[in-house]
């Protein structure tokens, strides 16, 4: 900012903008809420507003451009009470200070608006809005509380969207006024007994659609802090689309209806359906290329097993013995047939030995009876002694009468 | 396995559709023995019918949290009209 001089004189304009920028560099002025009674309000061709500002002491000039005034639902009036916020700023070709409004609200429902900003700020300050403090919400809950009015709107539309998407789900509702003076503390009251007295894993806190001051209680500072308080995750899901309250702005999931609360709360229905249908189908062709892999395996193991079989080994064994046996079987009839021969000849040998024959020409075989023995010579016999006399067709007794010696000496 | 059916019922969705995920998953891993394998396979099939019948058959179920006249907290059946 330039120095002003006591001496030097400055020019009109000089003088002018350091006012000007006296003016733009407070920051209470360039960002005020200031309320007052509307008179003189015009609007030329170019669409800009022009009008002033009172009360019984004093008036600002105000202007509000095109594009602002374009936002309003409706235009301020003459004789309007009005809460008007805005920058003090100078127009220079004119040299008056004037109020460059940019938002502009009836007295009552101002005040409200101007309580919601501060709270909003201060809330944001201290970090209740902050993403990541924001908790994710489980994927299949399986109990949701519901803070909200027993007989409003916000219930049934809750309830039948529930019921059509995930109706497993359980659901406790903690019934509160959703507005009045009351509704702040039983909302922010309901919230606490969910945490404390039940097993959600999810609340919803709503309410259907309303003015600014209807939907009050959830711009109030006790619901905010209940909502930052719980443990559970917190879907808000108040007013219409368009309503944003400072308790959507700390709830962990922001929906912009009720309806739409519950659906942010559960899962898609069809989704489900469709993924229980794929898991059975991954569960078959698991288990089908787990059987074919086994089966696979089996019969290569199978086969494995043939190969290793001791069966091959006995075969073996078999022919070998096989083997061996017929070349006994070779050799040894060779040696039999040798032998039959010989046996042949001996058999005629031995016929030729067979005492039989010579019986049969007269001759007789003489045994001792006591010994057994044959008699062949005459000492061998006393005489008394018993023989036995064989012939051809038998034997008989004898008793030997004679003295051998006679027969000796008889043969001398 | 009667009592295993028993069991998958009184599975929450979440309890049975976890399980249903981590099943299908090990049995992808195809690292079990064929006996394992089947055993998952029918646990698998009830877990999935029990998931599809809680989403078929279940009826909303909503009870009501308020304040006895003790202070204590009070849960009543909740009546909803269609």
């Amino acid at each position: 900012m330039n120095q002003l001089s006591l001496f030097a004189p400055l020019s009109v304009e000089e003088l002018t903008t350091h006012i000007k920028a006296l003016l733009e560099s407070d920051t209470t002025l360039q960002d005020v809420w200031v309320e007052g009674e509307v008179s003189n309000f015009s609007r030329p061709q170019s669409g800009h507003c022009y009008f002033s500002l009172k009360d019984a002491a004093s008036q600002i000039r105000c202007v509000m451009w095109r594009s602002t005034a374009a936002r309003l639902a409706r235009l301020p009036e003459d004789g309007q009470k009005v809460l008007v916020h805005g920058a003090v700023g100078v127009y220079e070709q004119q040299g008056v200070y004037q109020l460059y409004v940019n938002e502009v609200l009836p007295t009552g429902i101002g005040e409200l608006y101007v309580l919601f900003e501060r709270l909003k700020t201060r809330l944001r300050d201290e970090g209740l809005f902050a993403e990541e403090r924001k908790r994710p919400l489980p994927p299949y809950p399986r109990r949701i509380g519901i803070v909200t009015s027993p007989t409003g709107a916000a219930l049934r539309d809750i309830l039948h969207v529930l019921r059509r998407r995930f109706p497993c789900v359980e659901v406790t509702l903690a019934p509160t006024p959703v507005q009045g003076a009351e509704a702040p503390d039983q909302i922010a009251a309901a919230i606490g007994w969910l945490n404390e007295h039940t097993e959600c894993d999810v609340l919803i806190v709503a309410r259907g659609g309303g003015s600014l001051e209807e939907l009050q209680p959830f711009n109030d500072e006790r619901v905010a802090r209940a909502i930052h308080g719980s443990r559970i995750p917190v879907v808000s899901g108040v007013g219409h689309e368009t309503d944003l309250t400072i308790a959507d702005m700390v709830a962990d999931r922001r929906a912009p209806t009720p309806s739409a609360a519950a659906e942010v709360a559960t899962p898609e229905r069809a989704d489900l359906l469709g993924a229980i249908r794929e898991g059975r189908s991954r569960l078959a062709r698991a288990v089908a290329e787990s059987v074919q892999s086994s089966a696979e395996r089996l019969s290569y193991l199978t086969r494995a097993l043939e190969r290793a079989s001791p069966i091959h080994r006995v075969n073996y064994q078999r022919q070998q013995v096989d083997e061996r046996q017929r070349r006994m079987i070779a050799r040894c009839q060779g040696a039999f047939s040798r032998w039959n021969l010989a046996a042949g000849s001996l058999a005629k040998r031995l016929d030729s030995l067979n005492p039989d024959a010579t019986l049969a020409r007269g001759y007789s075989i003489v045994s001792l009876e006591r010994t057994e023995d044959v008699v062949s010579s005459c000492r061998q016999v006393e005489s008394g002694d018993r023989i036995a006399v064989r012939v051809s067709d038998g034997q008989f007794g004898g008793q030997v009468t004679e003295k051998p010696c006679n027969q000796e000496a008889q043969a001398k | 396995m009667k009592e295993t059916h028993h069991d998958i019922q009184s599975l929450s969705f979440e309890e049975a559709f976890g399980e249903l995920e981590s099943l299908v998953q090990q049995l992808e891993e195809g690292k079990l023995p064929l006996e394992e394998t089947i055993r998952l396979f029918e646990k698998g099939s009830l877990l999935a019918q029990h998931c599809q019948a809680l989403l078929d058959k279940a009826e909303l179920r909503v009870q009501q949290l308020t304040e006895g006249a003790d202070g204590e907290p009070q849960f009543t059946d909740f009546e909803v009209e269609e």
